[in-house]
């Protein structure tokens, strides 16, 4: 071994241990007078420079074309699966995100990315994260509204294309009652809800809230890395249309798995599926064990609302399942050929 | 015979929580624990006003109410407790539904 070698190898820090076996090998070799033996330990490098680069190489992100969760599933789903991969299994790279390629978002989309971000910071600090602008005007502007750009220091500037007034998704630990009222005031003042209707709302998003804090995340979860009890909450109205929206998310174990630890011993021997367990949840409530009429009314107080208004859906998203509950129609269920981790619930009404 | 009068929307909250004080805001244990309890160790009876609150989950009424059911017995409760909600009758039949549960035992 050359000295030049000798030195480039002691210079690459993290080839420490191997650059470490191929000296003592050379000495070894030197102390024998051999030549050298066998192939060396370090991978062969063009150039010093490449080496020092290589564990802050940035990897490239483009999000799909359409950027919804609930138009277009499968592949949104596929696109979170790619990017939380991307950045928990080689947490040392950075990631340029490349929002230029999205030219339809939906809002719900945007609140499950950040969700995405929130647990990068938090299993993987040392990643880090660049964004360029949308290119397309109103991806640009749900973005700043839903208080996205936030994470990377963007600011966008353009004139307001829609109708929808956002609050800026909020997250946390613990259910909070303040919070859902005041959320339940920005929506009432385009929904304008009786005091009756806002207490019924009231109670069924606290006892969703609350759901999640007790039930959604049991101490068994390790895949994906998930954040305990950390929930998601993003509403917008929409004076134009006449209508609220709000979107609930966690990273738990779903409402199936829930659904299926809390009473193994009631499922019959043959075990309904996802979907039928979201559509059990959502039409008759209650899977106590201990069965009463006010308990578990949470998704079916959220689904009267939408039977009860012009128009309306409750969509939820749970492992393997897709349902819709569409305004005068049946429950419509899918199942996705990728699980989503977690559960997503989006609630809109037009009155 | 002492009374205690308590006014849950002004002297606790206006927007009652979920069920346990460690993952939820004014939780049904944290008004059992820190309101509830207390007052019947000071006072034979309690009234609660309960009207003014923006709504009253199952789970807090069933972790606050229904726990102190367990605690003293039915009984006890009816002759020592007396509440009055007449702007949420949703909220009003939960509240009987959990001492129907919890009286049963």
């Amino acid at each position: 071994m050359t000295p030049r070698r000798r030195r480039f190898l002691k210079r690459q820090h993290h080839l420490k241990g191997r650059a470490s076996k191929a000296l003592k090998r050379a000495r070894k070799c030197k102390r024998q007078n051999r030549v050298g033996v066998g192939t060396l330990l370090v991978p062969k490098v063009a150039s010093e420079q490449r080496v020092r680069n290589y564990d802050r190489k940035r990897v490239g992100v483009r999000f799909p074309s359409d950027f919804s969760l609930l138009d277009h599933p499968e592949a949104t789903i596929t696109f979170f699966r790619h990017l939380r991969k991307l950045i928990l299994e080689q947490p040392h790279r950075a990631v340029a995100m490349d929002h230029s390629s999205i030219a339809n978002l939906s809002p719900e989309a945007g609140l499950v990315l950040i969700a995405e971000l929130y647990r990068a910071d938090f299993y993987a600090p040392r990643c880090q994260k660049f964004g360029n602008p949308a290119s397309a005007p109103l991806v640009g502007e749900i973005f700043q509204k839903i208080g996205y750009w936030q994470h990377f220091g963007i600011n966008y500037n353009g004139p307001e294309r829609s109708g929808r007034q956002f609050i800026l998704q909020k997250t946390g630990r613990r259910t909070s009652g303040s919070l859902v009222k005041s959320v339940i005031a920005h929506l009432s003042e385009v929904a304008a809800f009786s005091p009756a209707e806002k207490q019924r709302l009231y109670e069924a998003f606290i006892e969703c809230m609350d759901n999640v804090m007790n039930h959604a995340y049991p101490h068994r979860i390790r895949t994906p890395p998930v954040l305990i009890g950390q929930w998601w909450l993003l509403a917008y109205r929409d004076s134009t249309t006449k209508e609220v929206w709000l979107c609930f998310l966690d990273q738990g174990e779903g409402i199936p798995g829930t659904i299926r630890t809390r009473i193994k011993d009631l499922l019959p021997l043959f075990r309904p599926d996802d979907s039928a367990l979201i559509v059990k949840a959502v039409t008759e409530g209650s899977f106590s064990k201990h069965d009463s009429p006010t308990r578990g009314n949470g998704l079916p107080t959220l689904r009267a609302f939408v039977d009860e208004a012009q128009d309306g859906e409750l969509r939820i998203m749970s492992n393997y399942a897709y349902c819709v509950f569409a305004h005068g129609k049946k429950p419509e269920t899918k199942m996705l050929t990728q699980s989503f981790d977690g559960t997503l619930v989006v609630w809109r009404i037009r009155r | 015979m002492s009374q205690i009068a308590i006014d849950l929307p002004k002297q606790f909250s206006d927007t009652p929580g979920g069920r346990y004080r460690a993952r939820s805001e004014k939780s049904g244990e944290e008004f059992r624990d820190d309101v509830l309890r207390p007052a019947l160790k000071k006072a034979d009876f309690l009234f609660i006003e309960m009207n003014g609150a923006s709504g009253y989950p199952h789970s807090f009424l069933d972790e606050s109410f229904g726990k102190i059911i367990d605690e003293i017995g039915i009984k006890e409760f009816h002759r020592r407790i007396k509440w009055n909600l007449t702007d949420n009758a949703v909220a009003l039949r939960r509240l009987e539904e959990v001492i129907r549960k919890h009286s049963a035992g």
